[in-house]
């Protein structure tokens, strides 16, 4: 049974018997694309990115089967140290050769590409979670409760977080998972501020009233209605939050603040690079993790971009 | 315009009290007390600390505490004078105030941020420029590449790469350092030599940043009716780029003037480790490191009017510069 086929009906008394039916698919050919169907199109059409993403997901891939790799395919152990096989150049045995203390460079490199990368993609989704939760409760609350936390957010905001950081860091030697929480606590405020001016701006809408007519309780609207409509927008935001916290992690522990030994990160790899400069032996030591964090970051940075003009409205 | 500027300012010291009570409550979490550290030899008697901690208001309620190391003691029982009359106490291992040791380290840092301005700055405008003129060319694609790539490295790590290369390799560049400003017998070239790349590396993300911005505002303002009526005057195009093009399109710059200098001063923080340079970067890690909590404080408050005084420049510049811009 088609539109066109039904008997002295209007188009209008068609569609609603069809939906009645749950046929309602049959009109979805032809129909337009939604806004996610949209912005994957894009996507799939910007080579750039679609290569950025295929790298970044054979780093991922390799991270995560890291156990697997070294002690299956290369068969040695990221924490065995060996004290006769120190600052050894990449060789057959060891492919990225061994670091200070004996151990393989790229079993190391897989494991802590495991806490890197996923310090970056936690920490940046507890960023979105906290933002969101913050910057709706700012404007749905309002008053007292959005002139708290507009401050809490100005001052958040004008200290450089780098000093919070070091601070933190020096005062509570830091896990992975506790670095990850630290950086979502600090880091809420930029996305908290774009959610609360666009819901200021959605709050007014029509068919915010008609759900509010309709006797919808507040939390529905916020959950049906609003969220879905700040989703886009913080990830536009927060493209490029993964890539900078794997710099931030890198920077924190070069410093000697980010994540302790022996835990091991691409940052941590790094804490003692600045004596290997000098070292002519050691100097794989120096350019290997860095390239893996640049490379990294790079492919998220451009996939972040990728991102942000595949869904940024203003651009179509 | 004035109304504006004032409201500006009043809106800062709200923001100025979180800072001064989020540096306050992180000494306060911070394990070690202050009394402890200060007496840690044997000659000190408990009478000594009993003593101390009353002449440093230690013994108040924390409010109170708060309070006099705000504004100082109001009652002139103990010796603070609070940080809003410039006391920001005294370092435990230097014995000095730490406003001195300030004072000492901010001339490198500012001499290091504002050569990274200003070299970023003028790189990041004529390679942005050359992108938009030359857009969808080898040089832009090429110039677009690095914008991203100098935000995806590691600062430190470029660093050490430079110093791997031009100083141990070459033997180029010194490893790091930096002159005094008092010596004659120093040249200007000496200086420039210890200044190249921790100024350098520095300036890369705002190399990235501000060629980014000059490229998109420069696309945009080529397009424009009196950059036509400059052509048609028969300009050099060197001219209609540079003088017409490019001045117009800077206006906006003001708006990434703030963020620039917090990204600055964060890096300055990384950048003087690497190169020894001796400035407040180097002066916070070091005392976080050895848990010096009054400079750490004093820091965190410095670095943040830094940023604060920063925004409020370049909002007060966008609206000098553009008069169609009324903020509210």
């Amino acid at each position: 049974m088609s539109v066109q086929n039904l008997p002295v009906m209007s188009r209008q008394e068609a569609l609603l018997k069809l939906a009645e039916e749950g046929r309602l698919e049959a009109l979805r050919e032809g129909a337009p694309l939604s806004f996610w169907q949209m912005a994957l199109r894009r996507l799939r059409r910007d080579r750039l990115t679609m290569a950025a993403l295929l790298v970044l997901l054979l780093i991922t891939l390799l991270s995560i089967g890291a156990r697997f790799i070294s002690s299956q395919l290369l068969g040695v152990d990221p924490d065995l140290t060996q004290i006769t096989a120190t600052f050894k150049p990449p060789s057959a045995e060891h492919w990225l050769g061994t670091d200070a203390l004996g151990r393989d460079q790229l079993s190391r490199l897989l494991f802590g590409g495991r806490i890197s990368l996923a310090i970056g993609f936690f920490g940046t989704i507890f960023t979105a979670v906290f933002g969101i939760t913050i910057g709706i409760s700012a404007a749905y609350f309002g008053r007292r409760v959005d002139d708290f936390i507009m401050w809490v957010i100005n001052t958040l905001d004008s200290i450089p977080q780098l000093f919070l950081l070091l601070i933190v860091g020096a005062l509570f030697e830091l896990s992975p998972a506790a670095l990850t929480l630290l950086f979502a606590l600090l880091g809420w405020p930029f996305i908290s501020r774009l959610v609360r001016s666009s819901v200021f701006s959605l709050k007014e809408r029509e068919y915010i009233a008609a759900a509010e007519a309709l006797g919808m309780s507040d939390v529905a609207i916020m959950w049906r209605h609003i969220v879905p409509n700040v989703i886009p927008l913080v990830i536009v935001a927060t493209a490029r939050q993964v890539g900078n916290l794997i710099l931030a992690e890198s920077a924190l522990s070069f410093l000697g603040f980010g994540v302790q030994p022996p835990t091991s990160t691409w940052g941590t790899m790094l804490t003692k690079a600045q004596q290997f400069i000098l070292v002519p032996d050691a100097r794989h030591l120096v350019v290997v993790p860095g390239v893996m964090i640049a490379l990294t970051v790079l492919c998220l940075f451009i996939i972040g971009d990728g991102l942000r003009d595949a869904m940024d409205p203003r651009l179509n | 315009m004035t109304t504006y500027l004032f409201r500006r300012l009043l809106q800062a010291i709200p923001t100025i009290f979180g800072v001064t009570l989020i540096s306050f409550l992180i000494m306060q979490a911070a394990p070690g007390d202050p009394v402890q550290i200060m007496t840690f030899s044997p000659t000190f008697t408990a009478a000594d600390r009993v003593r101390l901690a009353h002449e440093l208001c230690l013994d108040r309620s924390l409010p109170e505490q708060y309070l006099v190391w705000l504004v100082g003691d109001l009652r002139g029982e103990c010796q603070m004078r609070g940080i809003f009359r410039g006391d920001f106490g005294e370092s435990f291992f230097e014995r000095r105030p730490v406003l001195e040791l300030f004072m000492e380290r901010v001339p490198a840092t500012l001499e290091l941020t504002a050569v990274a301005l200003i070299l970023g700055g003028t790189i990041g405008l004529f390679v942005g420029v050359l992108s938009a003129v030359k857009r969808a060319t080898l040089f832009d694609n090429i110039a677009r590449l690095f914008s991203v790539l100098f935000d995806a490295l590691p600062q430190f790590w470029f660093g050490l790469l430079l110093i791997m290369f031009f100083s141990v390799q070459l033997g180029w560049l010194p490893v790091g350092g930096r002159l005094p400003l008092n010596k004659p017998d120093i040249t200007l070239v000496d200086r420039a030599r210890h200044l190249a790349m921790p100024s350098f590396v520095l300036a890369i993300s705002w190399i990235a940043l501000m060629s980014r911005f000059m490229r998109a505002e420069t696309l945009e303002v080529i397009r424009q009716d009196y950059v036509r009526t400059a052509w048609a005057k028969g300009l050099e195009p060197s001219k209609v780029y540079f003088k017409h093009a490019a001045r117009n399109a800077l206006v906006p710059i003001v708006t990434i003037l703030g963020p620039a200098i917090t990204s600055l001063i964060t890096g300055a923080v990384v950048i003087e480790r690497i190169f020894s340079w001796p400035g407040m970067g180097r002066l916070t890690v070091d005392a976080v490191s050895s848990r010096d909590y009054p400079i750490v404080m004093g820091s965190v408050i410095f670095g943040a009017l830094v940023v604060i005084l920063g925004n409020l420049l370049s909002d007060f510049l966008l609206v000098a510069v553009d008069p169609r811009i009324r903020l509210q």
